[in-house]
């Protein structure tokens, strides 16, 4: 039989973009990119949350752009010619995510990925979707829904 | 099979989640049909007012028919038999006017109003934006099948309808209705309003006609004067156009804009480069400039509608208003096509249709005081749109009995708005009238007079970035005047910076920009620090502060103030330096961000970078809340 293929079937295989934060891996489902830039600097917004870097033209449009690595409570660090801005989309609403350097598209069988653990993790636990173990490395893969949840971008778009 | 095409199929679920739930009609060609449906309406209505002027006008006849014809065709093609059923009849009176079997009389231009307010109601309710309302409808149904079951003489007892709960205003015919009373106005380029009751006396003389009349009704018809407004340009050849989606429009303009940027990037590289062949780079890059922005030019002027299509609503709105109000109205339209942007007409329609209710409710008299006052029986309201530099003034002013200021001065004090003792201009007393829960109207009639509307009328103008003046002659009349920025998507603005950054302040909240002197500044202990500029102490908004970056300068007398003005209350906002002015095109913060308190939007510099634009009044504001013992 020629199954039709189904939304179950589909998230049982997806791709993700990873990137790197310090040593760390972590990973967004590549459906959710719309592309990969060159970090340039931004223009700073007054009276918004120190992750929120500022805005940046793209295309015409003013896009915000976030520090993943201040939103994770990490430590923020000098920018260098392999820093970039992921742009995501979330829902309605695009926004450019400053990550280390990108690493790798990876092919993932949903049963590759684990439930984050409970106890013994960074602040960013909350933000995670799951694990995956590939080879010897751990991907963290970020759920930007959750990751935009809290009102950063503004309206309940995002809160879904 | 399986694993295939799972990406596919996953982006679909995906994006499936993601569109947002599909209107009630998604069909594109019902759509068409309802959109082309409502336009046609509007035209049929625009008709029918010029119909009421010049009953012996074949050609509006004919139009309207072939209007109702092409509706029964489409509707009927789509299945909304409902509308095709009605225009059917419709049709059948029409066709009647059409050979000349009847006469064009008030009561039929009533009922053909009417007729397009229930056509009106049967396409919303096709398109799932309104409910039946099937009394309305047999209602009107009804008076056109009295009027067909009769022949070409006009009925001479009210419509059987006028008693069936109709909201439609189907008038009772007046069977001593001197028609000659539509040879009364001679202006052309404008809508009558049909007096309550017809005055022979002031009646311009008739029975010269000045055209031949076509058609054997017209002929039983004095033609003397009415023929004028027939002469008017909207009969004038169709404009052929395209239906365009507004949000690929702004695609467009956002990527010719981007186009403009990329343009002068390349120019600005060009200038720094050396070598053979430079003048002919040059030279295109120039033709290239020129291109990009006429390109430019005219993808923003897309945008632009003329103001035809708003006033367009208004003759009707005016005609019933000095029916319900016993007056004689004639509504003057100039300027139709002036062009602004469509958003900014889709905003002041609203405000616009306030101010007319107000020139014809408390503005004109009913035609006996203006008999006894000297003046013409019939009032004149004059709706007119120009261009003036960059921006786009609308008028609306009628000859009536003016503001009575000291009866708005009595109802302020009534009211507990202002202070008895206190001693006010006449401009100022005026201005109370925007004041919100200000009403002079004696009786809450069933147009105007709950106190609710001038102050919104003044609070939408603003928020479009406008201003509304009012002048005012007891016994002589009232002028409304709007000023709108030529377009919302565009701002004159001063560029400056503090430290690194650079913003932009709209020009029009700035009075002046001057450097302190050291005498000029003081800092008294416990309240804000202030500047004497002239005769004026003003508390002085450091930006760098509110915005939190590190500013070049922190000494007020090495940086300069610019004096803002929100309100009537001034402030010194301090900056670092001022770039120039230039033209900006506004760009929303919040259509993937979110509001931030000080800032208005944020537009693109011409090398790429985002610039942000300083909201004035939010950033008063901010400081205000930030220095509790201001005095701002």
């Amino acid at each position: 039989m020629n199954a039709i293929p189904t939304a179950h079937a589909a998230t049982e295989n997806s791709q993700y973009l990873t990137f790197m934060l310090g040593q760390e891996e972590y990973g967004v489902e590549i459906l959710m990119v719309q592309e990969i830039r060159g970090y340039t600097p931004v223009t700073p917004v007054p009276n918004t949350p120190n992750y929120v870097k500022g805005v940046m033209n793209l295309r015409g449009t003013i896009v915000p752009v976030v520090d993943l690595r201040a939103k994770l409570g990490l430590a923020e660090i000098e920018k260098n010619r392999f820093t970039v801005i992921v742009v995501v989309k979330v829902g309605a609403k695009v926004a450019g995510l400053i990550v280390d350097a990108v690493s790798d598209v990876l092919d993932l069988q949903e049963s590759e990925i684990q439930a984050s653990p409970e106890l013994g993790v960074q602040d960013d636990a909350r933000y995670a979707r799951g694990i995956a173990r590939v080879k010897e490395k751990l991907v963290v893969l970020l759920d930007l829904e959750k990751l935009f949840c809290q009102g950063d971008l503004g309206g309940p778009a995002l809160a879904a | 099979m399986k694993g295939r095409s799972p990406p596919c199929a996953a982006q679909a679920a995906r994006l499936d989640a993601l569109l947002p739930h599909a209107p009630v009609n998604e069909d594109p060609i019902i759509q068409a049909f309802l959109e082309e449906a409502d336009e046609r309406l509007g035209e049929l209505e625009g008709d029918l007012l010029k119909l009421e002027q010049s009953p012996s006008d074949n050609e509006v006849v004919n139009r309207i028919f072939r209007c109702a014809h092409t509706l029964k065709g489409n509707s009927r093609m789509l299945g909304f038999e409902e509308i095709a059923r009605f225009t059917h009849s419709l049709e059948d009176l029409l066709d009647q006017l059409r050979k000349g079997q009847r006469v064009v009389t008030p009561d039929v231009v009533d009922t053909l109003l009417a007729s397009g307010d229930v056509l009106r109601n049967l396409v919303s309710q096709a398109a799932g934006t309104a409910h039946p309302n099937p009394d309305v409808t047999e209602g009107v149904l009804h008076v056109i099948h009295a009027l067909l079951g009769r022949t070409g003489t006009p009925p001479d007892a009210p419509a059987p309808a006028a008693d069936a709960g109709t909201a439609a205003p189907v008038a009772p015919a007046k069977p001593d209705l001197d028609e000659g009373f539509f040879g009364l106005f001679e202006e052309p380029q404008s809508a009558v309003a049909r007096p309550a009751d017809a005055t022979p006396a002031t009646a311009a003389p008739s029975g010269v006609p000045t055209r031949p009349a076509g058609g054997d009704a017209a002929k039983s018809l004095p033609t003397a004067t009415r023929a004028a407004a027939n002469t008017n340009a909207g009969s004038g050849p169709e404009t052929s156009s395209i239906r365009v989606p507004v949000d690929k429009v702004d695609r467009l303009i956002n990527l010719v804009g981007e186009l403009v940027i990329t343009q002068s990037i390349i120019a600005q590289t060009v200038e720094s480069l050396q070598g053979r062949d430079l003048a002919a780079l040059e030279e295109a890059v120039a033709q290239m400039d020129r291109h990009a922005r006429e390109l430019h030019e005219r993808v923003m002027g897309i945008r632009m509608v003329p103001i035809k299509t708003l006033f367009a609503r208004f003759p009707r709105l005016v005609r019933d208003l000095a029916g319900i109000t016993n007056k004689q109205v004639l509504l003057e339209l100039k300027g139709e096509d002036t062009e602004l942007d469509k958003t900014v007409i889709e905003r002041i329609s609203d405000p616009l249709t306030h101010l007319l209710r107000n020139c014809v409710d408390h503005g004109v008299e009913t035609p006996d005081v203006r008999e006894a006052a000297g003046k013409e029986r019939v009032g004149h309201v004059r709706l007119e749109a120009y261009q003036r530099g960059g921006s786009i003034f609308i008028e609306c002013a009628d000859d009536g009995k003016g503001v009575d200021r000291e009866r708005v001065r009595q109802k302020a004090i009534q009211q507990g708005l202002i202070d008895p003792q206190k001693q006010m201009t006449e401009e100022e007393v005026l201005g109370l009238l925007f004041k919100p829960g200000l009403s002079t109207a004696t009786q809450i009639t069933e147009v105007s007079g709950r106190g609710v509307g001038m102050d919104v009328v003044k609070r939408n103008v603003e928020a479009l970035g406008g201003a509304i003046l009012i002048k005012s002659t007891q016994g002589k009349g009232t002028l409304f005047q709007i000023k709108l920025p030529l377009t919302l998507a565009i701002m004159d603005g001063q560029v400056l910076r503090v430290g690194e950054q650079i913003y932009i302040v709209p020009l029009v909240a700035i009075t002046e920009s001057v450097r302190p002197n050291k005498g000029s500044l003081h800092a008294p202990a416990g309240v804000a620090e202030m500047v004497t500029i002239r005769e004026s102490v003003l508390p002085i908004v450091r930006l760098y502060e509110l915005f939190d970056i590190t500013p070049t300068n922190t000494d007020p007398t090495q940086a300069i103030v610019m004096i803002v003005e929100n309100e009537g209350r001034l402030a010194a906002l301090m900056v670092d330096e001022l770039l120039g002015q230039q033209q900006v095109v506004v760009k929303n913060l919040e259509t993937n961000f979110r509001r931030a308190e000080g800032i208005s939007g944020a537009t693109i510099l011409g090398d790429g970078r985002v610039a942000l634009i300083v909201d004035v009044p939010g950033l008063i504001e901010l400081a205000r809340n930030r220095t509790p013992v201001a005095t701002y």
